[in-house]
Parts: structure tokens; C-alpha cells; sequence
């Protein structure tokens, strides 16, 4: 008896219920109210989806096969710990995965970076010689950096880093090609270049293996002159990480996702690194004293 | 028009609007959220990721004898990095800024002034024949030392100028003075040398070869010795 009447009872309850929403929903005001709330959160499930799940799921900085270079240095233990002496030998740890790292390269002929953090500075070197120092006026770092912690940042950073693709306000070679002229007075009417010390503004993104993207800037401000190649170039990073960006809405994190460092140089020096550097696939960055 | 229908007509036109309004609103909001969503996010990490060290020793020996471990490798690397150092006078020429800077073997500045460098241009003879004007990058070596030398003209130096090619040893081929009074030898054909054009020092406008002022180049003649190292960047 008792369980008919309670069967009664929801079915009249439903019955309620029903008409009630029904009226509810037609008003006008109320459905205007739910339209605005339902906008609304589009862009917050956009927030959920593309920064807070990720960074409640995921490390910091990706995953390498690189933790064989430090194995030997990395041993998990229980016991007391000292978290100074730990820190100390993080640190000498760092230091020595520069140095085996700038030894690898200066077994090489090829003109090679080290971006050393702790004074802003990024040099060239040639078969272990500092051939060029530039001194940042402004270093910006991907807060994942000092998200990961120096354990994750030694396996990061445990072998040297490779260009894997550059974008660039200037030539990588300004190259001028002419035709061999058929006489001496074709000769003297040949296309040559201008006679001065370029003054082309200088910005340009090297984008490494590991997620690592060094974006250069120079110092000086732009001239007016600038603009056009300015804008080219700006358009041409948007587009490449729009494009990541995009891809990133079927996969809300990647561990390719790049991994920021800004720095502003003089333009001279600015230049003289980007020019001096080998093409994609060869040159070399050491991330150093993080 | 009847009032009522009129008012109708402007709530229509009100809710409609409303809602274009915010559905602007949100495109707005929706395009910032997946600009800013990576500085977001990083931030979010750094509030939810604490750098803390996951290692522990067993005990202090340890520790101890992993720090001397490392830094036994740091003093050992830094040995053998300072062995690649050069151990006689060197220069070290910049390509872009058209500079250069002379060092002893203690690492000290002696000197530094302009040069020219290679000017990167592709000089096109034909369907086969083309030449690069490019000054070599890495660490190269002083390999000969010459006073008063002379240059024997290649192939390019005829054929930029529109002239016909002589026989590798007809006397057109020389030149003397054009190099200035000192030369070292880099090999393949490069040389360090003087210039007739000082004006163009600074300036990319070689054929490859490095040319320096007058008393800069009878200083770095001096200096350098036969093996002297050259880094060109």
C-alpha cells in the first residue's frame, strides 16, 4: 500500500514538476538568462579545457628518453635529507651538464650557443672559445621553467638543444646573385649591394628540439622603415603557433607545447648571433646555471 | 501602428540584440581565454607544482660522495675544455659587423679594428659555373705567412669584370700590390690580407678573403705565428 502511494506520489510530483519547467523555460526573461549563462560558459569550459585541467594533469616540462645522461647522478633513496646539500649538488649538477654538454659541442667545427640564466648573457662558441658575449637587457622565462624544479630541468636540459625550425625579421644569408656580365661595360653596370652597415630590424624565433623556443629581440626601438618587415614577421610567428594553438583544441596539452625564453640584445648583437649560426638541423644550443 | 505590436517589435528587437550583444561578448572572452590560455595554464603549474627535490641519500657519506663525484667531473671537463683554449696569439674575426679582435695566448685584447668579409654573393657563369662569396665560418689556422705578396687572379676575378679567362699562368694573372704588404694563408684559396679599399673596411664586399687596414694587418703579421688559430663567426 504504502509503496503505491509513494509511486502516486512521484508520479504526481513528475507530473508537476514537468508543466512547471515547461512555463518556466517559455518565458522569455528566463530564457534570454539561460542563453547569457550558457555564452558565458563557453569560454570558461574553454579555461577548464585549454589551462586549468592541463596543469592539474601534466608535468611542468616534457618528458625525455634523455635521463640515461644523468642516471648515474639520480638515485632514489629513503632516509634523512638535507635539503641545502641536496640543493648545492643540484647546482653542481647543473653546472656539470653544461660542461659535458660544451665539451660535446666543441669537439665540433661548428659555431655553437650557450644561453647561461643566471647572467642573462648568451654567447657563441667555437671549439670551446667564447667568440661572442651579448648581454640581455630583459630575460623573460616560461613560468613552466621555474614550475619544473631542478631535478626535472637537469633531465631537460641533460643534452644540448637542436634547431628544429626559425622564423626571422632578416635574411639567414644576404645573398645577392648576379649574372656574369658579357663585357667590361656590362660589368660596370652590375647590381651590387648598398654600400653601408645593414640597419634592418632584428627579431627572430628559434624554435629547438624539446619544446624549447628562444624568441630574440632587439633593444632599439623600431624604425618607421621597419614596419613592413616587422608586421611580415609577426604575422608569420602568429600563424605558426595559431596554428599550434588550434591543433591544441583536439589535444587540450602536448608536451610539445613550447616552453618560452625572451630575451632583448643590441640589435649588432642580435644579428651577429642569428648570422653566425648554422641552419636548422645543426646548430646547437646549452642551456646553462638555471 | 498599433502601440502593442510596436512594443512587441522593439522587445523582439531588444532580446535580439541582448543576445547578439553577448554572443559578441563571448567570442571576445572565448578568443582572450585561448590566447592567454598557455600563460595561464604555466601560471597554474607554478601555483600547483611545487620544486621540490624528490631525492634522498641514505645517509650523509652519501651525499658527500656524490658531490665529490661531481665535482671531480666539473674540475676534469673544465681541464680539458681549457686544453682546447688556444695556447698562441689568436684572432677572432666577426662576418657581420665586419670587425675582428687580436688576443694573446693569456686571452688579453691586444688589438681590434675593421675588416671586410666575404659580401654573399653568387657570381652566375653559365649553367654549371657559379661561385659563392663567402668568408668561412669555425676555427681555421694561419697555415703560411707572406711579405709583399702577390695575388694570382682566378677564374671569377676575369669573369666579374666581363673579361675573356687567360691560361692558368699568363702574366694577367698577377697582381701586384692589390693585397697590401702582408698576407697569411688560411687555406682554400683564403687569405688575410691587405686592401687598396680601405674605405670599404667594415663592410661585406670580399670575394671570401678577410681584409684588414694597413697598420692593423703588419700588427696581426707579427703577432700570429705559422698554426696561430683564426675563429671567423
Amino acid at each position: 500500500m504504502d509503496d503505491q502511494q509513494h509511486q502516486k506520489g512521484q508520479a504526481l510530483k513528475q507530473n508537476e514538476i514537468l508543466p512547471l519547467l515547461r512555463d518556466f523555460f517559455v518565458q522569455k526573461r528566463v530564457r534570454l538568462i539561460t542563453a547569457l549563462v550558457l555564452f558565458l560558459l563557453i569560454p570558461f569550459v574553454v579555461w577548464l579545457y585549454l589551462s586549468v585541467i592541463p596543469a592539474l594533469l601534466y608535468l611542468p616540462l616534457p618528458t625525455t628518453d634523455l635521463s640515461s645522461a644523468t642516471a648515474d647522478s639520480i638515485e632514489m633513496h629513503t632516509g634523512s635529507t638535507d635539503a641545502q646539500l641536496h640543493e648545492k649538488l643540484l647546482r653542481a649538477e647543473v653546472q656539470a651538464s653544461a660542461l659535458r654538454n660544451r665539451l660535446q659541442l666543441a669537439g665540433g667545427d661548428s659555431v655553437y650557443m650557450v644561453l647561461n640564466l643566471s647572467d642573462s648573457t648568451l654567447q657563441l662558441e667555437i671549439k670551446g672559445l667564447v667568440v661572442h658575449r651579448a648581454k640581455a637587457s630583459q630575460l623573460k622565462l616560461s613560468k613552466r621553467i621555474a614550475a619544473a624544479g631542478s631535478e626535472a630541468l637537469l633531465e631537460w636540459t641533460a643534452s644540448p638543444f637542436t634547431l628544429q625550425n626559425e622564423l626571422a625579421s632578416i635574411p639567414k644569408s644576404p645573398i645577392l646573385v648576379v649574372e656574369a656580365p658579357k663585357d667590361t661595360a656590362a660589368a660596370a653596370s652590375l647590381p651590387r649591394k648598398p654600400l653601408e652597415p645593414e640597419k634592418s630590424v632584428v627579431f627572430y624565433t628559434l624554435l629547438f628540439d624539446r619544446s624549447l623556443v628562444l624568441e630574440v629581440t632587439q633593444q632599439e626601438k623600431p624604425e618607421m622603415e621597419d614596419a613592413v618587415a616587422l608586421t611580415s614577421y609577426q604575422s608569420a610567428v602568429d600563424s605558426s603557433f595559431r596554428r599550434s594553438s588550434l591543433s591544441r583544441l583536439k589535444r587540450s596539452y602536448s608536451p610539445e607545447d613550447p616552453i618560452h625564453i625572451k630575451m632583448q640584445l643590441p640589435a649588432a648583437d642580435a644579428r651577429a648571433i642569428y648570422r653566425a649560426i648554422p641552419h636548422v638541423g645543426h646548430a646547437k644550443l646549452v642551456l646553462s646555471s638555471i | 501602428m498599433n502601440p502593442i505590436a510596436y512594443n512587441r517589435k522593439a522587445h523582439k528587437l531588444l532580446f535580439r540584440g541582448i543576445l547578439l550583444f553577448f554572443a559578441l561578448i563571448t567570442l571576445l572572452l572565448t578568443q582572450l581565454v585561448f590566447r592567454k590560455s598557455e600563460t595561464w595554464r604555466d601560471s597554474l603549474m607554478l601555483l600547483l607544482h611545487s620544486p621540490e627535490s624528490h631525492r634522498s641519500y641514505a645517509n650523509q657519506d652519501e651525499l658527500d660522495q656524490k658531490f665529490t663525484s661531481v665535482e671531480k667531473e666539473i674540475e676534469r671537463n673544465t681541464s680539458k675544455l681549457n686544453k682546447l683554449l688556444p695556447d698562441k696569439p689568436y684572432i677572432v674575426v666577426n662576418t657581420t659587423k665586419n670587425d675582428f679582435r687580436l688576443f694573446n695566448a693569456k686571452h688579453e685584447l691586444l688589438r681590434d679594428g675593421l675588416v671586410s668579409t666575404g659580401s654573399f654573393t653568387i657570381l652566375k657563369a653559365g649553367e654549371n659555373r657559379q661561385w659563392l662569396f663567402k668568408t668561412p665560418r669555425g676555427q681555421l689556422k694561419v697555415l703560411g705567412k707572406t711579405k709583399d705578396p702577390v695575388w694570382k687572379r682566378p677564374d671569377w676575378a676575369f669573369i666579374e669584370e666581363g673579361l675573356k679567362v687567360p691560361s692558368p699562368n699568363h702574366p694577367s694573372r698577377y697582381e701586384y700590390g692589390t693585397l697590401g704588404d702582408y698576407s697569411l694563408n688560411l687555406g682554400n684559396g683564403y687569405l688575410i690580407h691587405g686592401t687598396l679599399y680601405q674605405r670599404f673596411l667594415g663592410l661585406p664586399v670580399t670575394h671570401g678573403c678577410i681584409r684588414m687596414g694597413d697598420d692593423d694587418l703588419e700588427n696581426v703579421f707579427k703577432t700570429l705565428k705559422i698554426g696561430s688559430k683564426v675563429y671567423i663567426y
